[in-house]
């Protein structure tokens, strides 16, 4: 009898990381290195975040010294998202919690539906955060943000992509209500292994205080009517490019229908994982699902790499008649969606952001907090759009060179449409709460769907 | 307890041992008291396993914490990092011992629980298990002598099951001399198979 076996054996009964604790961890370890090289450049900044609004920076942001300095600051809580074990019924609770945590940021302030979780700090309103970024350009963020990328690890049996996404809705009430979802995508390398997206949505609530006031008065609903509305160019080409992609990858059922007038809720749904047959691939670039292998062929050179997405983006939209935006707007997309939302590796992430860097009409927006009220620096690209001009942002976090989230912020409204958010306000945001390899599984739901059921 | 078993992190992803990184890590140390950027090829070379071992010693829940404590810890003596003392792997299983020690009544807890009959999942009896006694009973019988193990012996007999160092390489992790080591992991390897009811031969 071997009881060294034995012990192993009975001891080995516990869960390996998900991506998103051991990005965590290694922020908070390597998070807390003195300052070299291109963190010269962002010492001051997270000196800054330490100690001044540390209410929901914790560890990630708090410099070496700051945290020794407040002796228990090394064991602050983190971010409800990293908390969250993997089960489900834990994603409504920690997004619950992250938006009593963001009630507390200074000048984040919302009502009860905790809805300055979907709007960047002071410093991140449009137009004044450039001047506080410490001097740093949009081209000096993108460029830590691609040495940082560099040092990432990039192993593992699965690539996993965690994200929460929302953005402003109008009700038939006449006010916008914030809808988010929460998304687990995984893919693994093994062929013989499903991919599966696992879908929660988490439910609707005011969008503003403001929006807050109008629904308290409306006798405070838990059920809202999305109005049928024209939708615009932007969104039937949006909505165009989904369906088309998910009938690539489930040819036998649409998983996505084009909208009917909808209905909200507060409660959101149960979560329910869906088994895609990608044929290898990990996800879309200018609308075309790519695989593993695909990914790992881009060029590694900025300039190369341009050039190729350029090709791509003519190639993959040429059938709607362009995306009717600028290159500059669509290669910033499209660079988000490798550098967030693919596996690639380190050297093309880091391609990725020098090649963002080099875009015209890139500009440092500073430092903001993401919808999960995270800290970080975020670089934008403004671009109009109708009447109204909208700013995509890249939002960072500089010591690792991850990427906290993607939003399209309103900076003009359109004038007469009152189904558009406001100047000032994030109308559709992609927070990446984890994203990266892992020998971790899947914990899925109950409820569980093949390529051939459709949700309606 | 459903979880899937992870895979055992034998080799590194890049197909090679422990013993190939021995210097590479060693240089990486001295690099990184000077550039503290470089600790982050330690990090991601051995968070994985540290932090299996730390899973499997108090539960996956604090396995996270407790571990980036440990790395904390050895990043803050990187300076004092010796190779002339041992690797780098037995020198970072050294501070998530010491990790673990301060979450001792939490160790206990897993251990009095997987000790409970009625918490064992019911699985089919290992290879070479003895015959008439159940998994679940065995396993229980286990985690209770485990738990009546002292801190130091327990120390020793974790580092070789579950992190398979090497007799000297504990020594090297929990600075004691290899004799230690050996008459240690001895006494706790009869203990439990006293609990086990086994002969000393078997």
């Amino acid at each position: 009898m071997d009881e060294l076996r034995l012990v192993r054996a009975m001891l080995d009964d516990q869960p390996a990381p998900t991506a998103t604790e051991v990005a965590a961890a290694r922020r908070r370890v390597l998070g807390s290195a003195e300052p070299s090289g291109t963190d010269e450049l962002i010492r001051t900044l997270a000196l800054a975040d330490a100690t001044g609004t540390a209410a929901t920076a914790g560890p990630a942001t708090a410099g070496r010294e700051a945290a020794e300095l407040a002796g228990t600051a090394r064991r602050a809580p983190r971010g409800p998202s990293y908390r969250r074990r993997a089960g489900f019924a834990a994603v409504g609770a920690a997004a619950a919690a992250v938006a009593v945590a963001v009630a507390t940021v200074p000048g984040g302030a919302s009502g009860p539906g905790g809805t300055a979780t979907a709007r960047p700090g002071p410093a991140g309103r449009a137009g004044d955060g450039a001047g506080q970024a410490a001097g740093l350009s949009a081209s000096q963020i993108l460029l830590v943000a691609a040495d940082k990328a560099a040092l990432a690890p990039a192993t593992g049996a699965r690539w996993q992509l965690h994200t929460l996404s929302g953005g402003q809705v109008l009700t038939t009430g006449g006010y916008f209500i914030d809808h988010r979802y929460d998304t687990e995508l995984w893919v693994p390398t093994a062929a013989a292994e499903p991919t599966w997206r696992i879908m929660h949505d988490l439910g609707a609530r005011p969008a503003t205080p403001a929006d807050v006031a109008a629904w308290k008065q409306a006798g405070a609903p838990t059920r809202w009517t999305i109005p049928l509305r024209k939708l615009t160019p932007d969104e039937q080409r949006q909505q165009a490019e989904k369906i088309q992609i998910n009938r690539k990858l489930n040819p036998n059922g649409p998983l996505i229908r084009a909208p009917k007038a909808q209905t909200m809720t507060a409660a959101g749904g149960a979560p329910f994982a869906a088994r895609e047959d990608s044929h290898g691939t990990v996800g879309v670039i200018a609308n075309k699902p790519r695989t593993l292998a695909e990914v790992a062929a881009l060029p590694t050179d900025p300039a190369a790499l341009q050039a190729w997405l350029e090709r791509e983006i003519r190639a993959g939209y040429r059938r709607d008649g362009g995306t009717g935006r600028s290159m500059s707007a669509d290669l910033f997309e499209q660079g988000m969606q490798i550098a967030s939302h693919l596996p690639v590796s380190p050297a093309l992430r880091s391609a990725t952001f020098r090649m963002l860097a080099s875009l015209p009409g890139v500009r440092a927006v500073g430092q903001v907090r993401d919808p999960l009220g995270r800290a970080g620096y975020a670089v934008g690209l403004p671009e109009k759009s109708g009447g109204a001009v909208n700013e995509q942002r890249l939002i960072l976090d500089l010591r690792t060179g991850a990427t906290l989230a993607w939003e399209v912020v309103v900076l003009a409204a359109y004038p007469a449409d009152p189904h558009s958010a406001q100047a000032g306000q994030v109308a559709t945001y992609e927070v990446t709460v984890g994203a990266g390899w892992t020998n971790a599984r899947p914990k899925l739901p109950a409820r569980q769907i093949g390529p051939e059921d459709a949700v309606g | 307890m459903t979880a899937p078993p992870e895979a055992r992190p034998a080799a590194h992803p890049d197909g090679r041992t422990d013993a190939d990184h021995t210097a590479e890590d060693a240089a990486t140390m001295r690099a990184s008291t000077s550039d503290p950027d470089r600790f982050a090829a330690i990090f991601d070379r051995y968070y994985p396993q540290i932090r299996g071992y730390v899973a499997r010693r108090l539960t996956a829940e604090v396995a996270d914490d407790v571990t980036a404590d440990a790395f904390l810890a050895a990043f803050r003596k990187r300076g004092s990092y010796d190779p002339g003392q041992g690797n780098v792997r037995s020198w970072l299983y050294g501070f998530a011992t010491r990790e673990v020690g301060a979450h001792r009544r939490a160790e206990l807890r897993r251990y009095r629980a997987l000790a409970r009959l009625d918490a064992q999942p019911s699985r089919p009896a290992p290879d070479g298990a003895a015959e008439p006694m159940a998994a679940a009973e065995l396993d229980a019988r286990l985690a209770s002598a485990l738990a009546g193990l002292s801190t130091a012996d327990r120390d020793v007999l974790l580092l070789v099951a579950l992190a398979e160092l090497s007799y000297a390489e504990v020594g090297q992790a929990l600075s004691i001399p290899d004799g230690t080591v050996a008459s240690r992991l001895n006494r706790a390897r009869r203990q439990l198979r006293a609990a086990l009811g086994a002969t000393e031969d078997n």
